[in-house]
């Protein structure tokens, strides 16, 4: 049987995986992919829904992470967030291209609407998003539904709006209000 | 547009992270970014308040070509098929798992004329998900926990040779236990074999005789 100790994937094995990869330890490098791959590919491939794009966007972002594994500060935000950080705008940026823009169609559109309800239940039940939760509880529906889509999928405010059927004025309102909400409701848990 | 009012700071990092910051406004906060130390702050305290949303995604796990094509751009060490350093990834495979194996093992009846093979499958928390084993000319695949999946899609378990192809092992059951037979020449294989892996596939199996779809679990082969 294989020697390698098993890898807890939590924080503080990540940001020592990270600061390893900085001094260019490769199998460093190779754990920290092994236990973070999967979920950074979810995300890379929501927002793009092109298997092809997420796994040249994957890879993109680990070159990047391996390259600045030593401007990582473990004080600014835990690992995770930080790399996730990394995946999304590359992920973001390459739907910018002007060439990789795509209408989002029907089909895709209705798969978003299905799959919200258990992705809201999945996030309910995320240890480290009890506080984010408790805020997004407060919103109303809409800008509960509008805020998620847009992290979840990347969507841009027209986007928002043709999928929610409001005016782009009324989707960038909600947007104002509900982030300034949340804001206003973790800090407030924060100084409890 | 000011930006340096702190209200609106606040608000384009928001927008920023969240990512409905688009196009030539997008880029232009990007620059402001570089320069302004007070910005990226903003922006870390939005990092960690909503990157909390990305956990409700359910992880996918990337076909391993990604990590083959990353060894070689980063110049890494050569990337062959199968190599050791993908199967050291094995070494992950939690010792909950070795624990169910070597229980298995003990208890399993040691009449066998031939080799017997075994393997636990882990899933993505290294819980044991599955058992495989080979007894005579027969193949058992166990589900340990029910596990679900797309209508549209299979699971597909294949026997890694070293050296060689994966051979498919059949589709994997997602609740209780199947047995199939072995052809002659695929039982021949699993002496040469040290790992199996799991893929998903369209339903009904790859159509290509090879996996296609991303290795989703693997486990180590042993003789039991």
């Amino acid at each position: 049987m294989p020697t390698t100790p098993p890898l807890p994937a939590n924080e503080d094995t990540l940001a020592t995986l990270l600061s390893r990869c900085a001094l260019g330890d490769q199998q460093a490098f190779e754990r920290l992919y092994r236990a973070t791959s999967s979920k950074l590919f979810a995300v890379a491939l929501r927002i793009l829904r092109r298997q092809d794009w997420a796994e040249e966007v994957l890879q993109e972002a680990f070159i990047n992470i391996w390259h600045h594994a030593s401007d990582y500060a473990s004080e600014k935000a835990a690992p995770l967030t930080w790399m996730t950080h990394i995946v999304r705008n590359r992920a973001l940026d390459w739907l910018r291209r002007p060439q990789r823009e795509d209408v989002v169609g029907e089909e895709v559109q209705s798969t978003w609407q299905d799959e919200s309800a258990s992705l809201f239940e999945r996030l309910a039940l995320a240890r480290d998003a009890v506080a984010l939760n408790a805020c997004l509880e407060r919103l109303e529906a809409k800008q509960r539904q509008m805020i998620a889509l847009a992290f979840w999928h990347g969507l841009a405010h027209s986007e928002l709006a043709q999928h929610l059927q409001q005016p782009i004025g009324t989707v960038k309102t909600w947007m104002r209000r509900g982030l300034a909400m949340i804001r206003k409701c973790l800090e407030g848990l924060h100084a409890v | 547009m000011r930006y340096n009012d702190p209200e609106l700071q606040r608000r384009l990092a928001g927008e920023y992270v969240l990512g409905t910051l688009k196009g030539r406004a997008r880029a232009r906060f990007e620059r402001l970014l570089r320069r302004d130390s007070g910005l990226r702050d903003e922006v870390a305290v939005w990092q960690e308040q909503l990157m909390p949303l990305a956990s409700a995604l359910p992880p996918i796990a990337p076909p391993t070509r990604v990590w083959r094509n990353l060894q070689t751009r980063l110049g890494m060490r050569a990337a062959t098929r199968f190599s050791l350093a993908f199967w050291r990834n094995l070494g992950l495979i939690s010792s909950t798992a070795v624990a169910a194996l070597a229980l298995y093992i003990a208890i399993a009846p040691l009449h066998a004329p031939g080799p017997a093979y075994v393997a636990v499958i882990a899933d993505a928390q290294a819980k044991p998900a599955w058992i495989v084993s080979t007894r005579d000319t027969t193949l058992t695949i166990k589900a340990l926990t029910p596990r679900a999946l797309a209508a549209n899609q299979s699971l597909e378990l294949w026997l890694l040779p070293e050296g060689g192809k994966p051979v498919s092992l059949g589709l994997m059951p997602l609740a209780g236990s199947k047995t199939a037979l072995l052809p002659a020449p695929v039982r021949g294989q699993f002496a040469h074999a040290q790992a199996v892996a799991v893929s998903v596939e369209p339903v009904g199996g790859s159509p290509t005789g090879q996996p296609t779809g991303p290795v989703v679990y693997q486990g180590a082969l042993i003789v039991s």
